[in-house]
């Protein structure tokens, strides 16, 4: 008989790989029922209420290339990048990367961005807001991602979520600067132009940017603190 | 260790709870349904920020809470995380439960979250393993916990002693209680041929301190051979109210909770459901007095 460490390493190596092995099969009693299938039924239980779960959080990916693909695409990825804490919310920040070499997602290159976009939204939702004002200098909101799309990302996302019809968006009108900000209880997004784009970059880099009315309009959203 | 609950709720003698689903929230805020218990797995409010702890904190200031762990892996030969119990207690300490619990299983391995809770081979090995981590968290918590028998689909030939004796010289190394899954000793009875009377028999009603009731599906493997889920998806079976009636018969009623977890249905349901068990609980006329030992 294997040790309780072994035993439990054999069953994890199973629940993994899909497989049972002839050494782990003969430390279960069979009954009426063979040992393969009996592992399956935890191979199942791992595998489909985690693909199921991260579905959720990645609708507007499901909304552009199918439910079927996304949970195919996350079955893979569960393989590749399995969960390591008990907390699931705060697994399935692999994806996004994932996607970008997934060789099924070749032709909809965008979908790795929109993944990006809606698990920072995940997170955020998640996360706690300081709500303190700076007192000395601009700053930036900690609760914020800035993610530089070479895809008209977040009107992508409006697509998939219904708030603007396809017609209106074409991959080829040019990347988008996307923030996303946790601001007084909510995850909102915004498009950044250029000018506010450098004004969130150059404070990020520790520098302080003259432009005030720039400065203003980034405390309205939220993203900037004053 | 404290061996006193935060929070008892007074006057209820009959204590029918539901699991708390964020798509009731509003809902029961609104309603304020008739329940005496509400209780959320823990993993869920392990997070720093997020809607659902303002939902819950205002939901705690009306009803006692129950935190049910599934991710603690109190079963795992290489101990316990230290990270897992620093969440587990940051969650304890802020919503300060009537009821904590956890399981007799594992799922964690080898630096991997396995999502699911796993059983264990029941002898000598399990149990000192077991009994260790059960220390562990009941110190480190500093409050007594509940351990729930699982559902079983395989049996380990290393198993030495049923389940039941496991649970009880569990509970007499360590102080902990026991959380009895009525659906699960239902499931794990008919998949491994076990006596359901005789495991409901011998679990002492001392260490009972809440019962789960749930829904379970009869699924079909390949060559028709079948084999009972446990995947708290549908309402309490007939036999499995006919086995809980018999246990509130012996033992006397308990904080009875109403697990439903996939495919969720209306509020009023789960209620519907929390009421059948304190109808349960209102028929038993044993002489405890209004409440439950």
């Amino acid at each position: 008989m294997l040790s309780l460490a072994k035993l439990q390493q054999s069953v994890r190596e199973s629940i993994h790989s899909g497989d049972a092995t002839k050494a782990l099969s003969e430390e279960i009693i069979p009954g009426d029922i063979d040992p393969a299938a009996r592992l399956k039924i935890y191979q199942n239980n791992y595998r489909e209420p985690l693909a199921e779960s991260l579905l959720e959080v990645f609708p507007v990916v499901a909304a552009f290339v199918g439910t079927v693909f996304t949970r195919t695409a996350l079955r893979h990825y569960i393989n590749a990048e399995p969960p390591i804490e008990p907390c699931l919310s705060s697994y399935g920040s692999g994806f996004s990367k994932f996607l970008k070499s997934y060789t099924p997602a070749e032709a909809v290159a965008y979908i790795s961005d929109l993944a990006e976009l809606e698990w920072t939204a995940h997170q955020l939702q998640h996360a706690s807001e300081n709500n303190a004002q700076s007192q000395q200098k601009p700053s930036l909101n900690e609760n914020i991602v800035l993610i530089a799309s070479v895809y008209p990302l977040l009107n992508l996302w409006m697509v998939g979520n219904g708030q603007l019809r396809a017609e209106a968006v074409h991959l080829d009108q040019g990347g988008q600067f996307v923030c996303i900000v946790l601001h007084e209880m909510k995850v909102q997004f915004y498009a950044l132009g250029e000018e506010e784009k450098q004004t969130v970059l150059a404070l990020e880099n520790g520098e302080t940017p003259y432009c005030q009315n720039t400065l203003s309009s980034l405390k309205n959203k939220g993203i900037v603190k004053l | 260790m404290s061996n006193q609950y935060i929070f008892t709720p007074s006057g209820v003698s009959y204590p029918a709870g539901v699991g708390l689903k964020s798509q009731h929230f509003s809902q029961v805020l609104e309603q304020r349904p008739e329940l005496a218990f509400f209780e959320v797995h823990a993993e869920n409010f392990m997070s720093a920020g997020g809607a659902h702890h303002r939902y819950l904190e205002k939901i705690a200031e009306i009803y006692p809470l129950s935190i049910h762990g599934v991710g603690m892996s109190l079963g795992s030969a290489s101990g316990l995380s230290k990270k897992h119990l620093e969440k587990f207690r940051r969650v304890v300490d802020h919503y300060s439960p009537w009821l904590i619990s956890e399981h007799l299983a594992w799922s964690s391995e080898g630096g991997y979250y396995l999502n699911d809770l796993l059983p264990l081979p029941l002898n000598a090995e399990s149990l000192a393993v077991v009994a260790d981590n059960v220390d562990a968290m009941q110190n480190f918590v500093g409050r007594k916990i509940l351990i729930e028998n699982p559902s079983a689909y395989m049996e380990f030939r290393a198993t030495d002693m049923p389940e039941t004796e496991f649970l009880t010289r569990l509970a007499e190394k360590t102080g902990c209680g026991l959380l009895l899954d009525v659906n699960n000793v239902f499931v794990s009875g008919k998949n491994m041929g076990w006596s359901l009377e005789d495991y409901l028999k011998d679990i002492p009603s001392s260490l009972v301190g809440e019962i789960h009731l749930a829904g379970h599906t009869l699924k079909k493997l390949e060559d028709n051979k079948e084999i009972r889920i446990d995947d708290h998806g549908s309402q309490v079976s007939d036999d499995v109210w006919g086995l809980y009636s018999g246990l509130v018969d012996r033992i006397g009623a308990r904080p009875t909770l109403i697990e439903w977890d996939t495919d969720i249905p209306a509020l009023q349901v789960l209620v519907g459901e929390a009421e059948k068990a304190a109808n349960i609980m209102k028929k038993d006329q044993r002489s405890r007095g209004t409440g439950y030992a």
